[in-house]
């Protein structure tokens, strides 16, 4: 145990730092310190930067055109990225189907998606959950049944985000229905223009539409749509979900959020001081400083663990507690936000998008509400919070 | 950083861990603390023998130098057996506030503290004096021909009637100081803790004192030992809320209500979840004060180990209130384990400034750099 931090990874964050405050394209800086979710555009041009520096596949292996990162350095880089703040890489592609291409897929199908997933010249999203199959994944209907080479799927996905900018989605489908429940069950990669696939918007309470129901109505697919093997499409989902150990936690996104609420809070002045100086807000906000202190090293200690055991290929149970914990401090961020904006967030004046009004709030009054009601889906989505806790319960206390 | 333990750490977690298990059942610990000393001898000898009492003395004086993760490793081992030894005042605080000394004075009670032979206590506390007010210290340091003498009342002094020797600070004039005391000559009472350790009043009558160090030179070294306590007692809590959550993990498997162990029941799993994030929470921050406690700049030291202090007393009051209840009325009895870590786990919420103080404290620091 050595509890100093380690100079080549301090220089490591200085490089990514230098090169974020470089190259981030300015018209992006401006939206994202808004607080506002980055357009398919914004992606697209600061991935393809990323790309140029070899920086768009932070977890990917030398052999696959990654960097060849250790753990703490792909933290890093993912960190300072969030707190920047710059837009996410599309996490769809490059940390989930990208991996499990690259671990289970054909050759072909190696060759012709990872460089596209780098370059974000497939722009994918996941057909994992359904409307009965939420934390009950396993419980997923949608079929596919063999039609001569290839494969007729039937049913429908939900919650499906970013669909309406996808032009590729992997999917999970039940292939043997016989079998229980999570063996019958196949991954396959699939082009949105097939015929017979339909998205629909769904409108999230904070007005936005980033989430969709994909329907699947007789869909054509040919046989080289399938990952892997046939009925091992759940061993390949839990490995896909695995592969999100400290990810999950997003410490870097609340980083962020904190770095521009302090900002704020200085500036905007209540009863004739800053916000900051009043008591009550002031201890919420370091209360949430502490919290996130600890959630950070909690983070290098999964880490710093899984260095020197190697990685297994399976979570972490502490992956729970930084999904849980991970959370909770995002959506406090943006409850801490709200507290900023106060009632100047009442009006959606549409600012810091394309045809906004001019409107005398600040751009990111707004942008507060809508994110609060947004964060919520945090302690939902990629196992809710109750299952998790149901994971510690059983994996670290037995119970 | 590198949270794992080098081969040399696992081998003192190890041999201390086995060394508790043999000798420090719950039953051991009622006998040794019901003693007369409060302790136990042997068990301090056995300590030594370790090594333990000479990890914080420097090498130069028969010690170990040892770094802040041994006395982490350390401590959390003597919080889950809830030992009751006066290692924290003597081997944790002695040391840092020794180091204010000339080596004349501090060398040959370092030499004596390695060994084992002497027991240490730091006369810090007075009665309505918060954590960190040095400015305000009301035993009155007063030099003659003939030299140092104190008066006044230190309360509480952790194992203040078992040492030999007290590290006492006091208003000398217009400056602090810090004074040594030999045991004989203050007037000490002694009182068993919430928690079953020992601490006494000390009463200075024209207590004769030997002067160690003064002006800004005390006050760096009673801030530093007040660092170098606050992360002992954080690793000791991570040690006693391990423990604790085993314990009550145990309990849920063994107890059956309603036909089956209480630990299929979800909504006690979804509380027994909490006090892990809990456990987890605060071992960061337990780590994060041993890694800053010994540094000299005094705001970001400072800072951190208000934020470390903050999350443990959060975390502490959280376990220790959720294992006393997953353990239902047994929870509640003295011949249970449970309630003396919930006993314990409380004192070090107030042990070093509590948790309003170091919001407080961190507050006018400017909060924590994000």
């Amino acid at each position: 145990m050595q509890l100093e931090l380690k100079p080549e990874d301090e220089a490591f964050r200085a490089e990514v730092r230098t090169f974020i405050a470089e190259h981030l394209p300015a018209h992006i800086r401006h939206h994202m310190e808004q607080l506002r979710p980055p357009t398919r555009d914004m992606v697209v041009e600061w991935t393809r930067i990323l790309h140029e520096k070899g920086w768009a596949t932070p977890r990917w292996p030398v052999e696959h055109g990654g960097p060849g990162w250790s753990a703490v350095q792909q933290y890093i880089f993912i960190e300072e990225m969030q707190a920047a703040p710059s837009p996410d890489l599309l996490s769809f592609g490059v940390n989930m189907v990208g991996p499990v291409i690259y671990t289970f897929g054909s050759d072909e199908q190696k060759s012709h998606y990872l460089p596209r997933i780098a370059n974000l010249e497939d722009w994918w999203c996941q057909g994992f959950s359904e409307p009965g199959a939420g934390s009950d994944l396993a419980s997923l209907r949608t079929k596919a049944v063999r039609d001569g080479d290839g494969w007729l799927i039937n049913g429908q996905k939900t919650w499906t985000t970013l669909a309406q900018h996808a032009n590729m989605i992997f999917v999970l489908a039940r292939t043997d229905p016989d079998a229980k429940k999570q063996a019958g069950i196949s991954f396959f990669l699939l082009n949105m223009k097939t015929p017979g696939i339909t998205v629909r918007p769904i409108q999230t309470i904070d007005g936005g539409t980033e989430i969709n129901e994909v329907f699947f109505d007789d869909v054509c697919v040919p046989g080289d749509a399938l990952v892997g093997e046939e009925n091992k499409g759940w061993d390949y989902a839990k490995f896909l979900l695995g592969n999100e150990r400290v990810g999950i936690a997003r410490i870097g996104i609340s980083k962020g959020r904190m770095r521009v609420i302090e900002r704020l809070a200085r500036e905007r002045r209540v009863s004739g001081r800053p916000l900051i100086e009043h008591p009550r807000f002031r201890d919420r906000f370091i209360e949430t400083q502490i919290e996130l202190k600890s959630l950070e090293i909690t983070a290098m200690r999964v880490l710093s663990a899984e260095a020197a055991r190697g990685n297994t290929g399976k979570p972490d149970p502490a992956s729970s507690v930084l999904k849980i914990k991970g959370s909770e401090l995002q959506q406090k961020t943006t409850e801490l936000y709200l507290d900023v904006a106060g009632e100047m967030s009442l009006m959606r004046t549409g600012k810091g998008s394309e045809g906004a009004n001019d409107a005398t709030i600040p751009d990111w009054a707004d942008a507060a509400a809508a994110l609060y009601f947004n964060a919520r889906k945090v302690s939902i989505y990629g196992g809710s919070n109750e299952i998790q806790k149901n994971i510690i319960a059983k994996t670290i206390l037995g119970l | 950083m590198d949270f794992e333990l080098s081969d040399e750490q696992r081998m003192l977690r190890e041999s201390l861990s086995r060394l508790l298990a043999d000798n420090y059942s719950f039953e051991q610990r009622n006998a040794y603390r019901a003693s007369q000393r409060g302790y136990d001898a042997a068990m301090w000898q056995a300590f030594a023998e370790m090594g333990l009492t000479a990890l914080n003395v420097p090498e130069a004086h028969g010690g170990l130098g040892a770094s802040a993760a041994e006395t982490f490793i350390v401590m959390s081992e003597f919080g889950r057996a809830l030992a009751v030894e006066p290692f924290l005042s003597t081997c944790v605080l002695a040391p840092v506030l020794l180091k204010a000394a000339s080596e004349a004075q501090a060398g040959p009670l370092l030499e004596r503290i390695a060994t084992g032979d002497a027991v240490a206590a730091f006369a810090h506390h007075e009665p309505a004096r918060w954590a960190g007010e040095v400015e305000s210290l009301s035993v009155a340091a007063r030099e003659t021909a003939d030299g140092w003498w104190l008066n006044g009342v230190k309360s509480p002094v952790r194992h203040g009637a078992q040492a030999d020797v007290l590290i006492v600070s006091a208003n000398a004039g217009d400056e602090a100081g810090l004074f040594l005391v030999q045991r004989e000559t203050a007037v000490r009472r002694d009182m068993e803790t919430q928690d079953g350790m020992r601490a006494a009043e000390v009463m200075f009558e024209d207590t004769p004192a030997e002067r160690l160090a003064g002006g800004l030179a005390a006050d760096e070294a009673i801030a530093k030992a007040e660092a170098a306590g606050l992360a002992a007692v954080c690793a000791e809590a991570i040690g006693a809320m391990d423990k604790a959550l085993e314990l009550t993990g145990e309990y849920m498997k063994e107890r059956e209500q309603f036909g089956r162990a209480i630990g299929a029941f979800q909504a006690l799993q979804h509380t027994a979840a909490d006090m892990v994030i809990e456990v987890e929470q605060a071992r960061s921050m337990a780590l994060y004060a041993s890694m800053m406690a010994g540094w000299d700049d005094a705001d970001a030291r400072d800072a951190a180990l208000s934020a470390a202090k903050v999350q443990v007393c959060r975390s502490a009051r959280a376990v220790g209130q959720a294992a006393v209840q997953l353990h239902g009325g047994v929870g509640m009895t003295m011949e249970y384990a449970i309630g003396h870590y919930f006993k314990r786990l409380t004192m070090i919420e107030l042990e070093f400034g509590g948790l309003d103080y170091h919001m407080d404290r961190l507050s006018a620091l400017g909060g924590l750099d994000t």
